[in-house]
């Protein structure tokens, strides 16, 4: 997944026979669709496509990531406790965490004054995503440390520019830090969003065939019932 | 984001209760604050400039035109496309595949190498890509009793009788109007920062208006081409009477349903302008006029609005004796000169007059107001991912109140009941369409789509029932996810109360109608005509001026 350049100008072969140019919007809609499709609740299948968009608004490929947490299922939601979430021997899923961190962030469970480490998670790229979101709803800027790899996300939910250079694979299983920013942010420099994604044919195929899980089959009773029988001559 | 601010004593409001039930929002009329107003007011006022720099249209009818608005830092042009389609394959279903005439709103003046990208995409519609250039893309057919009638009389020398574009209303109908971000389309992220896309739907809007001027072109053309010397151009007068047809369906409920915020801003803007005038202590011989004049408007509009529906019949009829009750009142019994003269106007209609002349009648109240409440429009639109978030602090005692407090409508159903759950919402697989299904005699209903907010409500306070008062709702949701969506309406609920149609939309009387005439009225829709329960059609900008007569005209 690649996302449009930022003027947003269009060449003539931008539709290439592997690929198609997504509105954010578009891509946000059709993750909730595959989501659901895959099994999810409603309510999860909403927090996927919402972080989908918000990896793709800066430059990570949302869609595919979504895309992997589509096809694992056996990861676990974390056991909380002060300071610490663990599993179960068991890799931790990337949106119970992401949803717990979100719930819990200013409840003792959670970030608390300092720092919550969350061990053995996969799936950092989709988590991401419900990180940006807490920092907004506490209105603190956070700091996402992995290995030796960190990130920054403000109080507007935007990261700082170095998520173009960290190295996130989604499969990976890694412990996690996130801390309470005392960092200035004003000073950190954020990344732009972007608004248009190109998706690649065979992920949007494996999108859709999720997607397509939620459609009902026509019968004549719901072709009839759809509308009435227009009449064109009027 | 902070919601709309009440700004005048709360006596002057109605309650969300009254106004967010299914049997009002089904008599919504168009007001100055609907979109389409919105558009053409921001228009008139910036001094666009339009143009037709591309008219390439031959002798049948067939080829392409662009229609271009220029302001006072961007561009915007429809590149419409006119095709030659045999009346057999002519259909308004979402499951037709051609049409008479296709569009795209193009962010900009389209290059040659643009026309030809769009005219492999753009009649194809859904089948079809279009790019981040463009910000709509819709499909029109041909009213084919009126358009060939007037192409006829027009090459003829004659212009068409008046009572018979009255009785119809426009030459072509819209069928699909996809606005940003479908099928490639720009994000509405890309437009933000351009006062003229604030306002909601103003790409849709604009895209419209403009192709109503080809509608009208194009008949003129073809008038040309058959009668030659002999033809004349449609009158002026007569013109102003066509507006642009649309029919519509199911398609664009769910839209009320899913975006809670934003319409709790619709209606919230809507109901502060009404309050604002209501709350005027005099009013001027001036502002007086106007209002008469308003009157006068809708009457007869009322008369010219036509209908065959049982519903809507029924609807007419209330409404043409409820404007005469209004006129006979204002010039025999109201006192213009009392204290709150409007307010006593207002309330004396909730006394006396059917819910569809009492929501002609705010309409009419606002419109004299343009200096009151024209600034609402601004606060009608909103970034809704900022409320899109849970406050899992809140303590489930804190939920429960909030649960009770604005969804008792919900709670007093009894969703097990047959007919309180006849219905379910979902996608076909057929034409990716929202449909509405009979739970008990269709199948589907497992893949139901979540628009059945009342009884979800219901299954939350159930569930709530087990759960202490102090324990904050980051507890609940770790053990039960699947409640979070219905959990963070209910907490929005507190500052967004018209963020809810407050009625069961899985019922057995549920009319899909309503919900289609409140969101048409909002973008300025007018002429109400239910085809089915579920199926309108309606005109748009019908009336108003057209894009070369913008400068000239009277917009308010």
């Amino acid at each position: 997944m690649q996302m449009f350049p930022e003027n947003q100008q269009v060449s003539e072969g931008f539709c290439t026979s592997s690929d198609l140019w997504f509105a954010q919007s578009e891509l946000q809609q059709l993750l909730v669709k595959a989501a659901r499709g895959a099994g999810y609740c409603w309510s999860d299948a909403e927090e996927i496509g919402w972080a989908a968009a918000w990896l793709s608004k800066f430059g990570l490929p949302g869609g595919d990531f979504m895309l992997s947490l589509m096809l694992l299922n056996d990861l676990q939601a974390p056991r909380l406790a002060t300071q610490r979430w663990k599993g179960n021997n068991h890799p931790l899923c990337p949106l119970r965490c992401g949803l717990a961190l979100m719930d819990f962030a200013q409840l003792p469970e959670g970030l608390g004054v300092s720092s919550l480490v969350i061990e053995s998670m996969t799936g950092l790229p989709c988590f991401l995503a419900f990180t940006a979101q807490t920092a907004r709803q506490i209105q603190h800027p956070l700091q996402i440390q992995w290995e030796e790899q960190s990130l920054f996300i403000n109080e507007d939910a935007q990261p700082s520019v170095e998520i173009d250079q960290v190295s996130m694979e989604f499969g990976e299983t890694v412990d996690v830090r996130i801390t309470r920013s005392n960092s200035d942010m004003v000073s950190i420099e954020t990344k732009n969003p972007q608004y248009c994604v190109r998706v690649s044919k065979q992920i949007l195929e494996q999108l859709e065939a999720f997607a397509y899980q939620t459609l009902v089959p026509a019968s004549d009773l719901s072709r009839l019932r759809a509308g009435c029988h227009d009449d064109p001559t009027s | 984001m902070k919601p709309i601010e009440q700004t005048v004593p709360a006596r002057f409001y109605r309650s969300p209760s009254q106004v967010m039930c299914l049997t009002r929002m089904g008599c919504s009329h168009p007001t100055r604050l609907s979109f389409l107003r919105q558009l053409l007011r921001r228009l008139k006022k910036e001094n666009w400039n339009f143009d037709r720099p591309v008219w390439q249209i031959n002798q049948q009818g067939v080829g392409h035109a662009v229609y271009r608005m220029q302001g006072p830092e961007r561009c915007y042009s429809l590149v419409a496309f006119a095709h030659d389609l045999p009346a057999e394959m002519r259909s308004d279903r979402v499951i037709a595949t051609a049409w008479d005439a296709t569009f795209t709103l193009f962010d900009g003046t389209p290059s040659t190498a643009d026309i030809k990208r769009l005219e492999r995409n753009v009649p194809l519609q859904e089948a079809g890509r279009i790019s981040a250039k463009e910000l709509s893309l819709s499909r029109a057919n041909r009213s084919v009793r009126l358009f060939e009638y007037v192409v006829k009389e027009l090459a003829r020398g004659r212009q068409p009788e008046r009572s018979r574009l009255e009785q119809t209303g426009y030459l072509m109908r819209t069928t699909a109007v996809y606005g940003t971000g479908k099928f490639g389309a720009a994000d509405r992220g890309n437009l933000a920062g351009r006062p003229e896309m604030r306002a909601p739907f103003q790409a849709e809007m604009l895209s419209v208006w403009l192709t109503r001027a080809f509608t009208v072109d194009l008949v003129e053309h073809l008038a040309a081409e058959q009668g030659g010397l002999q033809a004349v151009r449609l009158d002026s007068t007569l013109r102003r009477l066509l507006g642009v047809g649309n029919s519509t369906g199911l398609g664009m409920a769910p839209f009320l349903v899913r975006h809670p915020v934003l319409i709790h801003h619709w209606f919230a803007a809507r109901e502060e302008a009404l309050a604002r005038v209501r709350s005027q202590p005099k009013l001027t011989s001036e502002i007086l006029d106007q209002f008469c004049e308003a009157l006068r408007e809708a009457q007869e509009n009322a008369v010219q609005w036509q209908s065959e529906h049982p519903l809507q019949v029924a609807k007419l009829k209330e409404l043409r004796e409820g404007l005469r009750q209004l006129q006979t009142f204002v010039h025999e019994e109201w006192d213009a000169a009392q204290i709150y003269p409007w307010d006593v106007l207002w309330q004396w209609g909730e006394r006396k007059l059917p819910i569809e002349a009492q929501e002609a009648m705010l309409a009419l109240l606002l419109e004299p107001h343009g200096e009151l409440v024209d600034d609402l429009g601004d606060q009608m639109a909103i970034d809704e991912e900022v409320t899109f978030k849970v406050d899992g602090r809140q303590s489930i005692g804190e939920l429960r109140k909030h649960l009770h407090s604005h969804f008792a409508w919900a709670l007093g159903t009894d969703y097990q009941q047959p007919e309180q759950c006849a219905r379910f919402w979902y996608v076909s697989e057929e034409k990716l369409e929202p449909r509405l299904g009979e739970r008990h005699c269709e199948s589907g209903a497992e893949r139901e789509q979540p628009l059945d907010i009342g009884r979800q409500v219901a299954e939350l306070c159930d569930l709530l029932k087990e759960w202490s008062d102090r324990i904050p709702v980051a507890h609940l949701l770790l053990v039960r996810p699947d409640f979070r969506s219905i959990v963070r309406r209910v907490q929005l609920s507190a500052h967004y109360p018209f963020a809810e149609i407050q009625d069961n939309l899985i019922s057995a009387e549920m009319l899909p109608i309503d919900l289609l005439r409140s969101k048409l009225a909002f973008f300025g829709a007018t002429r109400f005509d239910p085809r089915s329960d579920r199926w309108v059609r309606i005109s748009l900008f019908q009336g108003e001026p057209y894009p070369n007569e913008l400068n000239h005209a009277d917009v308010s």
